[in-house]
C-alpha cells in the first residue's frame, strides 16, 4: 500500500534485483530474500497460525523461488505478486497434505507471545487472542485477502495477482472479511480494537 | 456492496499513506457510522499482524541455507544431487548439503573447488562452498573441544570477512558476517556451557582440562579478532567500537558460560 511514485521506485529496484538474481548474482537473491522474508512470514503465519510451520513454509517458499526464478518474466505485474503466488500455492499444498493426513488441527495455534514486549498488558493479550480467534474463523478466501492486505501490506492489485482474482473481488473479500471480523469482535463484547 | 467496499478501500489507502480516520470519514458523511467501526477493526488487524515477526536467528539461518542452495542451483550440476537429498526439516537440509559435499570430496571432483573456496570472501562465487565445507567439518567433529576449536576458528574467519567487507564498503555482507560470528559463539556457549555439558559435568580430570582448553581457545580468539577490527583503516573509531562491542558481547556470553561450567564442575578459574 504505497504511493505511485514509491511503487515505481520499489518495482524498478526489485526488478533489477530479480534480473541480477536470474543471472547468477547471489547477492541480489539475498537482497530479495531480505526484502520479502518478513512479509512472506507474516502472510504464512496468519494463514497457518503456527510459528514453526510458518518458518518452515517461509523457508520452502524461498527454496522454490531459487528453483523457479529463471522462469519469472515481468509482464506489467510486480515481482511481489509472483512471489506471493508461490507462497499461496505452497499453502494450498500444505492444506491438501493436512487434509490427506487428517491429523493436524488448524485451529490450535496462532500464539503471539509477549516475550519481546514487556509492556504488553493483559488487556492487549486478550485483544490479541480475540483477534486471533476471529481470523481463524474467517472463510479461507477472506482470511487469505486479510493476510495479504494487512499482514504483508500488499496493494489491492498485488493481492489480486497473488490469488488470481480481480481487484473488485479482492475489495469485496476485504470488505466482507473486515465486516465478519468486526461482528466476531462485537460478540466478544469489544467495541473497538484499535 | 461494490460502492461500500470501494469506499472502505479508499479510506484504508488514505490512512495507510498518513491521513487520519476522521478526515477520511468526512468525505463519506452518509456512511460514517458504518465505515468507522470497519476502519477501526482494519487498523486493529494491522496492529495485530505486525506483532508477528520472524525471529532474527531464523532469518539468518535461512539466509545461509538459501545462499548454499542458490550456489548449487546456479553453479553446479551437483545441485540436482542436493535436491535428491533435501528433506523437509531445516537441520536436515544443511545435513543433506553437507552429505553431498562430503560425497563430492571423496569423489575427488570437488576438492579443488573446496581448496579454492578457502580464501573466498562474502559475495564471491565460492563463498557458499566455504561455508558448507565448514559445516561438514563441524558435523563430523565429535569432541566438544574439537567443535569449539573449529567454531572459534570460523569466528576469526568471519572477523577477516568483516574487515574485507568493510574495506569494500559492503555493509550488508559485513553485517551478515558479524551475525554468523555471533552464531558461532552462540554454538560455543551451547556446547560448553553448564547444563549443556553433561560430559563435562561428570568432572573427570580429562573433561576439566578440556573446559580449560576451550576457555583458552575462546579468550585467544577474542584478542585476535579485536586486533583485526582495530586495524581497519577505512572505519572510524566509533564504528570500530560498535563492532567490537558486539563481538565482545557474543564472546563474553560464551566465556561466562564456560566459566560457570567450570565452576560447577569444581575447577578453579583459569589464569
Amino acid at each position: 500500500m504505497e504511493t505511485k511514485n514509491q511503487n515505481v521506485e520499489v518495482n524498478d529496484r526489485v526488478e533489477g534485483l530479480v534480473s541480477r538474481a536470474q543471472n547468477g548474482e547471489q547477492d541480489a537473491f539475498t537482497l530479495l530474500y531480505r526484502e520479502y522474508v518478513a512479509q512472506i512470514y507474516r502472510y504464512i503465519y496468519l494463514r497457518v497460525g503456527d510459528t514453526d510451520q510458518a518458518e518452515d513454509l517461509t523457508q520452502e517458499v524461498f527454496l522454490r523461488v531459487i528453483k523457479s526464478i529463471g522462469s519469472y518474466r515481468y509482464r506489467g505485474h510486480p515481482f511481489a505478486s509472483w512471489l506471493f503466488r508461490v507462497a499461496h500455492n505452497l499453502i494450498i499444498d500444505y492444506y491438501r497434505q493436512i487434509e490427506k493426513e487428517g491429523a493436524v488441527s488448524l485451529t490450535d495455534s496462532i500464539v503471539i507471545t509477549a516475550d519481546d514486549d514487556p509492556a504488553m498488558t493483559v488487556e492487549q493479550d486478550m485483544e490479541v487472542q480475540e483477534i486471533k480467534q476471529a481470523i481463524e474463523n474467517l472463510p479461507p478466501r477472506q482470511r487469505e485477502v486479510i493476510s495479504l492486505r494487512f499482514g504483508s501490506e500488499l496493494s489491492i492489485a498485488e493481492t489480486a495477482r497473488a490469488i488470481g482474482k480481480t481487484e473488485g473481488t479482492v475489495k469485496k473479500l476485504q470488505y466482507e472479511g473486515i465486516l465478519k471480523l468486526r461482528k466476531s469482535m462485537e460478540k466478544c463484547g469489544r467495541k473497538a480494537i484499535t | 456492496m461494490r460502492k461500500k467496499s470501494n469506499h472502505l478501500n479508499e479510506c484504508l489507502e488514505r490512512i495507510h499513506h498518513g491521513d487520519n480516520l476522521e478526515n477520511c470519514l468526512k468525505d463519506y458523511p452518509e456512511e460514517t457510522d458504518e465505515l468507522r467501526p470497519l476502519l477501526q477493526t482494519a487498523l486493529g488487524i494491522t496492529k495485530f499482524a505486525m506483532t508477528a515477526q520472524p525471529r532474527p536467528e531464523f532469518i539468518a539461518q535461512t539466509q545461509t541455507i538459501l545462499e548454499q542452495e542458490y550456489y548449487f542451483s546456479h553453479y553446479s550440476w551437483k545441485a540436482k544431487m542436493a535436491g535428491w537429498f533435501r528433506p523437509k526439516v531445516r537441520l536436515a537440509k544443511v545435513t543433506a548439503v553437507s552429505i553431498v559435499i562430503l560425497g563430492l570430496v571423496f569423489a575427488g571432483g570437488f576438492s579443488l573447488s573446496i581448496v579454492a573456496s578457502e580464501d573466498a570472501m562474502p559475495g564471491q562465487i565460492l563463498y557458499p562452498i566455504k561455508l558448507a565445507t565448514e559445516q561438514v567439518r563441524l558435523f563430523f567433529t565429535f569432541s566438544d573441544d574439537g567443535k569449539v576449536g573449529y567454531l572459534t576458528e570460523y569466528a576469526e574467519t568471519r572477523a577477516a570477512e568483516i574487515v574485507y567487507a568493510i574495506e569494500q564498503g559492503d555493509d550488508a555482507h559485513a553485517e551478515a558476517a558479524l551475525e554468523r560470528l555471533e552464531r558461532h559463539l552462540d554454538m560455543v556457549e551451547r556446547i560448553a556451557g553448564p547444563g549443556n555439558t553433561p560430559r563435562a559435568m561428570a568432572a573427570s580430570e580429562h573433561e576439566s582440562l578440556i573446559l580449560q582448553e576451550i576457555e583458552t581457545i575462546v579468550n585467544d580468539s577474542l584478542i585476535e579478532i579485536n586486533e583485526r577490527i582495530l586495524e581497519i583503516k577505512t572505519l572510524d573509531s566509533e564504528k570500530k567500537e560498535e563492532i567490537i562491542d558486539r563481538i565482545e558481547k557474543a564472546y563474553t556470553v560464551a566465556i561466562e558460560s564456560i566459566e560457570s561450567a567450570r565452576a560447577e564442575s569444581g575447577i578453579v578459574p583459569y589464569e
